[in-house]
């Protein structure tokens, strides 16, 4: 059976895989700021501006991310583990357990579409 | 009102004597009693500076507490961040693939499980620190009404102190008007209370002798008998 590289994370009381071809770097969570008239907010990164997709309530970790050679940054998880596992039809298989790769098409749907947020908008 | 210059007839000169010399031991009892006082208070002086130095130790423990408690805090942020440099070599080794990155990947894992129990036994410590916390402040509020208690029974000391002092100054007022009262009368009472100490004295000596040899003895009681009947309650000497 194959193996696949990469994290696990904890995101809302699940885990779910994260390929290494993916997450990029783990870093303690910087200052967050919001993008005027939008829902979307960034993070200075060693010097770069990174966009940060929240999925869930700030853990005090971002997880760097490479999507479709762009860094985006991940708030809301908590990285777990690293290592190589079986890949599985979902993601991977740890210690029996079927693993789903995470799933970031909505939260980078709701990202690029630009939606503003209904809560809170910058002045 | 009473004419100063007449003695009342109802009281002897004997027992304006047994007067006076109660109001003699009251006055030393009342002396010795303040000077008890003035001696607890003395102690109870010392064991306020001893306590006030122990408080000082306890305030001096809040602060290391709190020393302890952000130096505890390092550790943990600290630990956090090896925990993800450990990761982030693990990511590397992900990277690089199995068969070259599998050693990183194992290290990086292994680095982590001991961050781990780091962190566990950081938080265990954390607690043990809040309980040692909430003890102290325990013994804070203990310390706190132990030196409320010292500092009313101080005051209570004191108090009594001024109070037998008090007494005395009575007593001795009291011992004025007393000469004033009996006038020269109250020497010559205590002479012959002296002179009736005395006579108690042989009284008792007399008793033995009776008991050692009846009949001299009987002649000297009948010498004695006028002497005798002058002492009010000479039968309650000792025998």
């Amino acid at each position: 059976m194959a193996q696949r590289a990469g994290l696990l994370v904890q995101h809302g009381g699940e885990l779910a895989f994260l390929p290494a071809s993916v997450a990029r770097w783990i870093l303690p969570l910087p200052r967050l700021t919001r993008v005027p008239w939008d829902s979307a907010q960034m993070a200075l990164v060693g010097g770069e501006v990174v966009a940060v997709l929240p999925l869930g309530e700030p853990s005090g970790e971002l997880v760097l991310c490479e999507l479709d050679g762009q860094a985006v940054a991940l708030s809301g998880l908590y990285a777990h583990r690293v290592g190589f596992w079986p890949s599985s039809s979902t993601g991977v298989e740890v210690d029996g357990i079927d693993i789903p790769m995470l799933d970031l098409s909505e939260a980078l749907k709701e990202f690029r579409s630009g939606r503003p947020s209904t809560e809170r908008s910058a002045p | 009102m009473t004419d100063p210059g007449s003695k009342p007839s109802s009281v002897s000169a004997v027992q304006a004597a047994r007067l006076l010399a109660a109001l003699e031991a009251t006055k030393t009892c009342a002396a010795h009693a303040s000077s008890e006082q003035r001696t607890a208070n003395g102690g109870l002086a010392k064991q306020r500076v001893e306590l006030e130095t122990v408080q000082e130790s306890v305030r001096n423990l809040v602060s290391r507490g709190r020393d302890l408690r952000n130096t505890l805090q390092v550790l943990r942020e600290s630990v956090d961040r090896a925990k993800l440099s450990a990761l982030n070599a693990g990511l590397e080794g992900a990277r690089l693939g199995e068969s070259v990155g599998k050693a990183l990947v194992v290290m990086s894992d292994e680095q982590r499980n001991l961050l781990a129990r780091a962190l566990d036994a950081l938080e265990e410590h954390g607690t043990l620190l809040a309980d040692l916390e909430r003890e102290r402040e325990r013994c804070v509020a203990g310390l706190s009404q132990l030196g409320d208690g010292v500092r009313q029974t101080s005051a209570a000391f004191s108090r009594a102190e001024q109070q037998a002092q008090l007494t005395c100054a009575f007593l001795d007022q009291l011992r004025t008007d007393f000469g004033e009262l009996f006038g020269s009368d109250a020497e010559a009472a205590r002479a012959m209370a002296e002179a009736a100490s005395h006579v108690r004295t042989a009284a008792t000596s007399l008793r033995e002798l009776s008991q050692r040899a009846p009949i001299g003895a009987d002649a000297l009681r009948e010498l004695l008998s006028p002497l005798l009947a002058l002492i009010p309650n000479h039968e309650d000497t000792p025998r």
